[in-house]
């Protein structure tokens, strides 16, 4: 096992060129792979913090009993799918107004005595594919009057998050394909280069095993190592670029550079990296084995 | 130690290599491989090491059925014999030593032992001064001689030789022929293919003459030719 890492060290610097061309191929590989993944993320993060703007009002009868609010606000609570009811009564709701029409404030004097507004409730989903059935379920609560959401708002955030999930999800895993082929290639041209060598191991009865593990540990250093910089080099240009954004473009919301993101980016650039180098290199070497 | 039983090697299923070879060698002999190029010495000599496997016939090598060798046997066995070649087959990237230690790594060898061993091995072919250099800085006879060392370091039961002499003059060929008739005293079985008609009239071994794929001479202390 010594043996074996030890040799790979020294078939890395033995094959200085090759190596470091392996691994500036690891490297861009696993780059743009993590690159689609931030892509992919905050692609995910903008839709989700569009859709947690959305909810849906229930307006209740007029004159409704305190218990019977507890009542509803329990149910509602009951449906699947909801994350968050707030009730909202009649004085709220025209605070709200007012709030709303600061300059024409006066159109609203004298409601407070003949408050026309129903007691309502503001319910939010776990997600905008939830708003359809939620607002359903809530229709047939006994003291709803009405529900209103936007519904075409729902629709087109709905079918957006769909495409987004599947395009993301195919741009993450052909990315990951692509970094398997392209760093695939470059191990399998470095044993080629090696081949010879392979041959006079074999001739003076060296196993399989034997041949193989230094090719695996130099496979999973390279694959390594490639990530460790290829996820600096993402993390780096990621908190330039967010911070960029940040200051031209306030409102856009970018997903913050923090702990779970970066150990995502290093978790999975790793974990390609170590697999694609290491078995990578033991499946190309079979080969010249038999 | 090695016997050939009505052994046919084809390529590609019509180019004929070895036909009806019938061939026995004990152990301790020294025998001599001739004939012209072409004649399937080549073949012979990579059926006796299982780099290729007869198409007909039975190899039977240090008791083994070589025909029939599972391939996960077959580091094993090699470790039993060694192999010298007219290109030398050397890593290029290994100084003479790691070249020779590396035949003796490959079988979980103990460090202490390894040392002591390949040392010895460089001084039977009177290369201990020069275990720190590479191969592109030795002459051809030297690396032949790295080769020699790194296939008797094992001490091996047989020694397999192919044209080891071909991209040698004749002085350093005669040192390299000395060495394979060295080891042979010791023991170890040598068969070599060669061309050097000189020192197999001068050896007087057994002479084995090989032509269109056939046995056509089988003499004890003969010479090249009849």
């Amino acid at each position: 096992m010594f043996h074996a890492f030890a040799e790979a060290w020294k078939g890395l610097r033995r094959n200085g060129l090759s190596s470091f061309l392996s691994l500036l191929t690891t490297f861009i590989a696993l780059s743009l792979l993590g690159a689609t993944f931030l892509v992919e993320a905050n692609l995910r993060y903008m839709f989700k913090t569009v859709e947690q703007g959305m909810d849906v009002q229930a307006f209740l009868k007029k004159g409704i009993s305190p218990t019977e609010i507890g009542e509803i606000l329990a149910a509602v609570k009951e449906i699947p799918g909801v994350s968050d009811v707030t009730y909202v009564s009649p004085e709220d709701g025209l605070k709200e107004l007012r709030e709303m029409f600061q300059d024409m404030a006066s159109v609203l004097d004298g409601l407070e005595t003949n408050n026309p507004l129903p007691p309502k409730i503001e319910v939010k989903t776990t997600g905008v594919e939830e708003i359809v059935s939620v607002a359903s379920s809530l229709r047939g609560i006994p003291g709803v009057e009405d529900v209103i959401y936007q519904k075409e708002a729902q629709k087109k955030l709905e079918a957006i998050g769909r495409v987004l999930q599947i395009a993301g999800l195919a741009g993450v895993i052909s990315m990951g394909v692509v970094s398997v082929l392209v760093i695939g290639n470059s191990i399998r041209l470095t044993i080629i280069a090696r081949r010879h060598e392979v041959a006079i191991m074999k001739l003076v009865g060296a196993t399989d095993g034997f041949i193989t593990a230094p090719f695996f540990f130099e496979g999973l250093l390279l694959g390594f190592f490639g990530a460790v910089a290829a996820s600096g080099m993402l993390i780096g240009v990621y908190y330039w670029l967010s911070g960029w954004l940040a200051a031209t473009l306030p409102y856009l919301p970018v997903l913050p550079l923090d702990g779970p993101l970066t150990t995502d980016i290093l978790t999975i650039l790793v974990i390609t990296g170590l697999a694609v180098g290491g078995f990578g290199s033991a499946l190309s070497l079979r080969k010249y084995l038999t | 130690m090695i016997r050939l039983k009505n052994v046919e090697k084809t390529y590609n299923g019509h180019i004929t290599a070895l036909s009806g070879i019938n061939l026995q060698v004990e152990k301790g002999e020294f025998v001599f491989l001739v004939g012209p190029s072409g004649a399937g010495k080549s073949t012979l000599i990579k059926l006796l090491y299982r780099e290729e496997v007869p198409t007909k016939g039975e190899v039977s090598v240090l008791g083994e059925d070589l025909g029939r060798m599972r391939r996960s046997q077959i580091p094993f066995f090699r470790r039993r014999i060694g192999v010298v070649f007219q290109d030398f087959k050397l890593l290029e990237d290994r100084t003479v030593y790691e070249n020779v230690a590396f035949a003796l790594r490959v079988t979980n060898c103990p460090a202490r032992e390894i040392q002591k061993r390949v040392m010895n091995a460089l001084h039977i072919v009177n290369l201990r001064d020069r275990r720190d250099a590479y191969p592109q800085e030795l002459s051809g006879g030297e690396q032949q001689r790295v080769a020699i060392a790194r296939a008797l370091v094992r001490k091996p039961e047989i020694l397999l030789a192919d044209e080891p002499t071909g991209n040698l003059d004749p002085s350093t060929s005669m040192e390299i022929f000395r060495l394979l008739e060295r080891a042979n005293l010791y023991g170890t079985t040598v068969v070599v293919a060669t061309h050097a008609r000189a020192f197999v009239d001068a050896m007087k071994k057994r002479v084995v003459e090989l032509r269109d794929g056939r046995i056509v001479r089988d003499v004890r202390r003969g010479s090249y030719s009849e």
